[in-house]
């Protein structure tokens, strides 16, 4: 695969010019004090990952294209500008008289990630810029500061947001139901197919662009799976019965969280995929590991204005540009509308302000967040109004047992600041079906309303009593039937066949939860006559049970790569002993090499399949050397064979530590 | 606490016991349509029509989005206001308009909107020739189907190009004694500062009126269609009781006679009666240079009769109605054909009408005996709800029920003529069916009026155009009726509150634990929706306690 090319080979010698001018990074890390080293590896936590073995590979790593990649994401405009800048300006009183007094901090902050510093009054900058950033460009102009926005005040960002959130969670619990009943099949794919999301969309009477995300965040906060068969179908998990018996503050909570943490973009559900189709709501291909950060960006420019203040996309995609400038794109300013749809919706945030309740979200207080929220959702209410046309009206959220009472005795019309519920027929037999009298119907409708019972209503409970339970519906594994009456009741009463469990449905039936296997054998032994019948005839049914899948293992909410502040300072101390270890065995490694010498003498090498001892470290942080012959150096990769022990191996080269010749 | 409620369909839930109530009433009338009246909670629905009919009448999205969040009592999501103002904002970008130039054109006051129309496939061949960068011309016939098309693209054009003024007629009210109400006078005026449009008004708040106050208005021939011959002939009556027009000047163009006068009553039944597939009576339409064309009972107004009247905008249209909302969903096509709400009666006004109620329903139910209910249960299933409809078990519950209401006038509506027949001989009552001739019909209705019979026993033809008298009290034993919308209409005509206060009662005989009972179920509810009140019986209560055989 990769084999080494003419220009790879003269590539770092390339970068080498432009690269240190004579004070190289290594050497700049190498002096910093503890703390800034410290701050280097917050900042840029993928240097300490593992962590290298000394200060030239912690350099070479801060020069590859991947963290110099990440790193420069994190940059401001006017650092990007700074950076440009600085990359032919070497004299830092040129510098300044080119950008301006307002590059001290650009700089400062271009210092605390290493991508440039300061050596003897000159302006050094990291090796490896180019291949990221391609040739040295100076910009026309510089925007030292963000652009400014206008400050709009609302005054009831708090509670639209709660409104919002009350909203999100009766959505959220009519998709799920919705998945319940109709099973809707997992795409081959992946995902939901557009029918069914149009069908929801209508039941639920919403956009089909907030359908899917409703969808995706179901999914996201495992209530909402696919079942186990490939592809299989969509439907709540069991977790989806414990959130919804959850108070709405907690309810919300799961939600809110799991959508900020999912590494997915919902609104990309309906758009077409690179061969012009469809993607579709909860597919697999609208998954986007970026997505938490770019959620948390977007908030943090939120977070960032004072309480109840506003900002249109516009100008929040602006304020974006200027802040992490190097990723600006269209697609992200696309995504930056949906997030803040999606705030809006979720009531993280209120009129465009962030409310406080998502501000503690953003900060990763979820519980805080919850309990915020809790003090401005409208309390709930324990009564209903009952009417004579068989509506039940909420006039406002339900305490969850009344309303867990009446999702099971009657339907939901419509939910928003109140809830309606129709009482049917059909809704009262399931209350009897689930074990309530029809005593007990009456009680819960005269307890709970506040207006006078209907008659109707009163009526229609008594005539869906009376019917019910007229007809019975039951399961067992198989039956006895005999003509001789005395015969079945000898059975019953014989106590060696009580593991049966034997019940006489009828005098000439008897009938046993077991298989017919199981209980042949056992009535056999019991010495009575058995003939087997077939089953034509015989009624097995299955009671319906409510549909669930499991919930099984999913994606983690992959936070940003943090290290923790123990962790950090334990690695420091590590860092420093690795290099002084590496520098205190001259034999292994007699001077420290760059990465661009390492690498030129691993090309030559391979080249002619020359031996050559090499030094690395191991994923222990441990040093170690070893002869093989390089076979190709490329994609960050060194490929050798030990002819001694005939086998293949791969190193990564930014672990290297040096590379010479093999004398021997 | 506030007592509005708005839900997340956009309905919005109205506490009419809280004292805000009725200022919350006046403030969402505007935008918002009654849907369901029962006893404590009242819903409202706010839908693009509804508030591009508010938009129509004056009224801006910031007041609309004021008004809910003034009455509302939880916090309104912001998207939901954010879709209101948007949705109300699409009202009026585009104008029809007559040119000096080019006759009837399309105006945009935003320049995408008619690009974006321009390009709909839906409006092919309605358009013409691109006049400047924001006016189109239209041919004339286009009027109507381009408004309709436009509505359904969601950019509903405001008609500003005008009337013809028809062949004129002198019309003016005759108010001596009496004088119009103020809220008639302003219906009146409304719709004819708008043009053309809708007046809505409750049950007995005196539509035809306002109708005659237009007509006094446009000083023109008016064609007025009606739902039924009973409503053309009361039209006629207050007409000559209340304008300056005779006898001579009001003709009328039903079934039964096809007059053509400067004012014509028609039926939407005759409009819409085909021969061989084509409409026979449309030449009426183009009878006379009609100055005014004025639809009662626009909430009934039959399809045909819109393909009618798409040809008929450069009339003026009255429409008059009790509610907007349409069983069909043709909402939009009264809004672009006749045109948007010009008035709507504030709700103190129908109070003080004693509209709640006016009549007492009740359910009775009979208990089926065991041979029927077996005879019930083996029957086809076309033949299930005649089977226990027309069971024999009602009879007594019928003469039962004659005899509460002894010395009052009685209807019995059934829809089976072996049942009727039946109930003829054991109440021993004259029966009026289809094959009854028209001069039976007459002699009996008169009998009923003056007293002479209180007991009449019809059949569904009574529901139709025939001048079916006024009653008491009506029995329903079987048959239901078409729409229910229609029903409760119906009702209320046949049931008027009387003059002493007594209520009117309205009886339904039902089978227990049959097809008939969840007939009557559907009826209950939509009752209940309009305010009625209902209640069950059971007939056991009614008839006491079984009698020992030998007494």
């Amino acid at each position: 695969m990769s084999t080494s090319t003419p220009q790879s080979a003269n590539e770092p010698s390339a970068k080498l010019a432009e690269k240190t001018r004579g004070h190289d990074l290594a050497q700049h890390l190498r002096a910093l004090d503890d703390e800034k080293l410290l701050s280097l590896l917050r900042i840029r936590p993928d240097l300490a990952i593992p962590l290298p073995g000394d200060f030239p590979a912690l350099a070479s790593r801060a020069a590859s294209p991947s963290s110099l990649t990440r790193t420069i994401h994190q940059l401001t405009r006017f650092e990007l500008e700074i950076l440009a800048v600085a990359r032919t300006t070497h004299r830092k009183t040129e510098l300044t008289s080119k950008t301006g007094a307002d590059a001290e901090s650009a700089l400062e902050a271009l210092s605390e990630r290493a991508l440039a510093w300061e050596f003897e009054n000159m302006i050094h900058v990291t090796a490896g810029l180019a291949e990221v950033l391609g040739p040295p460009e100076s910009p026309p102009q510089f925007h030292p500061k963000p652009p400014t926005v206008q400050a709009k005040i609302h005054t009831n960002v708090e509670s639209t947001g709660a409104a919002a959130a009350l909203d999100v969670l009766r959505s959220v619990e009519g998709v799920l139901n919705f998945c319940a009943d109709n099973g809707p099949a997992n795409l081959r794919s992946g995902g939901i197919a557009l029918k069914d999301q149009r069908q929801l969309a209508q039941t639920l009477q919403q956009s089909e662009t907030h359908t899917a995300l409703l969808l995706d965040i179901s999914h996201s906060s495992g209530l909402l799976e696919t079942t186990a068969e490939r592809p299989g179908e969509w439907l709540p998990t069991a977790q989806f019965d414990v959130w919804n018996a959850s108070p709405a503050p907690i309810q919300w909570r799961t939600l809110a969280n799991a959508w900020l943490n999912a590494p997915r973009l919902p609104h990309l559900a309906g758009t077409r995929d690179e061969n012009d189709r469809r993607i579709a709501a909860l597919s697999p291909e609208i998954t986007r590991r970026a997505a938490p950060a770019l959620r948390r960006q977007v908030l943090e420019i939120l977070a960032q204005r004072p309480a109840g203040e506003s900002l249109t996309p516009t100008e929040v995609i602006e304020q974006l540009d200027w802040r992490y400038a190097r990723a600006a794109s269209p697609s992200r300013a696309h995504a930056i509308e949906a997030i803040l749809r999606e705030a809006e919706s979720l009531g993280i945030t209120g009129r465009g302000a962030l409310t406080e309740y998502g501000r503690l979200l953003y900060h990763d207080e979820p519980e805080a967040a919850a309990r915020e929220l809790d003090k401005v959702l409208p309390p709930p209410i324990d009564y209903i109004l009952v009417q004579a046309d068989l509506t039940i009206i909420a006039p406002g959220p339900l305490t969850s047992d009344l309303a867990s009472d009446m999702t099971l005795v009657a339907d939901q019309e419509s939910s928003g600041g109140a809830l309606v519920f129709r009482v049917s027929a059909e809704s009262l037999a399931r209350g009897l079906r689930s074990g309530k009298t029809a005593a007990e119907l009456h009680k819960l409708f005269a307890q709970r309303s506040r207006t006078p019972i209907p008659q109707n209503l009163t009526y229609l409970i008594d005539d869906v009593a009376r019917r019910h339970g007229g007809l019975r519906l039951g399961a067992v594994g198989s039956y006895l039937r005999s003509e001789d009456t005395t015969l079945l009741a000898s059975l019953i009463a014989d106590r060696t066949l009580s593991p049966l469990q034997l019940r006489l449905l009828a005098p000439t039936v008897a009938v046993s939860p077991l298989a017919a296997h199981r209980i042949s054998a056992l009535i056999t032994d019991a010495g009575y006559p058995l003939a087997l019948e077939d089953t034509t005839g015989s009624l097995v049914v299955a009671p319906k049970e409510e549909r669930r899948t499991g919930a099984r293992q999913h994606w983690q909410p992959s936070a940003p790569t943090v290290l923790d502040e123990k962790s950090i300072r334990a690695a420091l101390p590590l860092l420093r002993r690795a290099d002084a270890a590496v520098h205190a065995k001259p034999e292994s490694a007699p001077r420290p090499q760059s990465m661009e010498e390492i690498l030129s003498l691993l090309t030559h090498a391979a080249g002619d399949k020359q031996m050559v001892d090499i030094g690395y470290l191991d994923p222990h942080g441990e040093v170690r050397s070893r002869t093989v012959r390089a076979i190709s150096v490329g994609g960050g990769f060194l490929r050798a064979e030990d002819p001694r022990a005939e086998s293949a191996h791969t190193f990564q080269l930014h672990r290297l530590t040096f590379a010479r010749a093999h004398a021997g | 606490m506030s007592c509005l409620i708005v839900q997340s369909d956009k309905t919005l839930l109205l506490e009419i016991d809280h004292p805000d109530s009725p200022a919350a009433r006046l403030a969402i009338a505007p935008f918002a349509e009654l849907e369901r009246a029962p006893e404590h909670v009242h819903t409202y629905r706010v839908t693009p029509l509804g508030l591009w009919n508010a938009r129509a009448a004056g009224h801006d999205a910031e007041q609309v989005v004021d008004t809910l969040i003034k009455y509302s009592r939880y916090p309104v999501p912001h998207a939901l206001l954010v879709d209101i103002a948007e949705t109300m904002d699409r009202y009026g970008r585009l104008q029809l308009a007559n040119h000096p130039a080019h006759g009837l054109v399309l105006r945009a006051s935003d320049r995408a909107v008619l690009v974006e129309v321009a390009k709909s496939k839906k409006l092919s061949g309605m358009l013409g020739t691109r006049l400047d960068e924001d006016t189109i011309a239209v041919h004339p016939s286009e009027r109507g189907r381009l408004k309709q098309a436009l509505l359904k693209l969601g950019w509903p054009a405001e008609d500003l190009a005008g009337y013809v003024d028809g062949e004129a007629h002198p019309i003016s009210l005759r108010q001596d004694g009496w004088e119009l109400r103020p809220y008639q006078q302003q219906a009146a005026d409304g719709f004819w500062a708008g043009g053309s449009g809708v007046v809505v008004l409750p049950c007995g708040a005196g539509k035809t009126l306002v109708g005659a106050a237009a007509m006094a208005h446009a000083q023109a021939t008016t064609l007025i269609l009606v739902t039924n011959t009973v409503a053309g002939r009361q039209w006629r009556r207050e007409l000559l009781a209340r304008t300056s027009l005779t006898e001579d000047e009001i003709g009328e163009y039903s079934g039964e006679r096809k007059e053509i006068r400067p004012v014509t009553i028609a039926t939407y039944q005759v409009m819409t009666s085909r021969r061989k597939g084509e409409y026979r009576n449309l030449e009426l339409f183009g009878a006379r240079d009609w100055g005014l064309v004025i639809y009662d009972e626009v909430h009934l107004l039959p399809a045909p009769v819109f393909r009618f009247t798409a040809d008929l905008q450069s009339r003026r249209r009255l429409g008059l109605t009790a509610t907007l909302v349409r069983e069909d969903e043709r909402e939009g096509d009264v809004f672009s054909l006749i045109g948007p709400k010009r008035f709507d009666a504030p709700w103190k006004e129908i109070e003080a009408q004693g509209w709640i109620a006016p009549a007492n329903c009740t359910e009775v139910r009979v208990t089926l005996t065991d041979a029927e209910r077996m005879d019930y249960a083996m029957a086809e299933p076309d033949e299930r709800y005649r089977k226990c409809a027309t069971v024999r078990t009602k009879l007594p519950v019928v003469e039962a029920l004659i005899e509460q209401h002894k010395g009052e006038q009685i209807l019995v509506i059934g829809g089976y003529l072996e049942q009727l027949e039946q109930l003829g001989d054991h109440l021993n009552a004259p029966i009026i069916q289809g094959s009854t001739s028209n001069k039976e019909r007459e002699k009996l209705y008169d009998a009923f009026r003056n007293g002479e019979v209180d007991v009449l026993v019809v059949s569904k033809v009574a529901n139709f155009s025939i001048d079916l008298p006024e009653a008491a009290v009506a029995i329903q034993v079987s048959g239901t009726f078409g729409s229910r919308q229609e029903e409760a209409q119906r009702l209320g005509r046949v049931l008027r509150p009387k003059g002493d206060g007594r209520q009117a009662h309205f009886y339904t005989v039902v089978a227990r634990d049959t097809l008939d009972a969840d007939f009557a179920a559907h009826r209950q509810r939509f009752l209940a929706e309009q305010g009625y009140a209902y209640r069950i019986v059971d007939a056991d209560d009614l008839l006491g306690p079984e009698l020992p055989q030998f007494e």
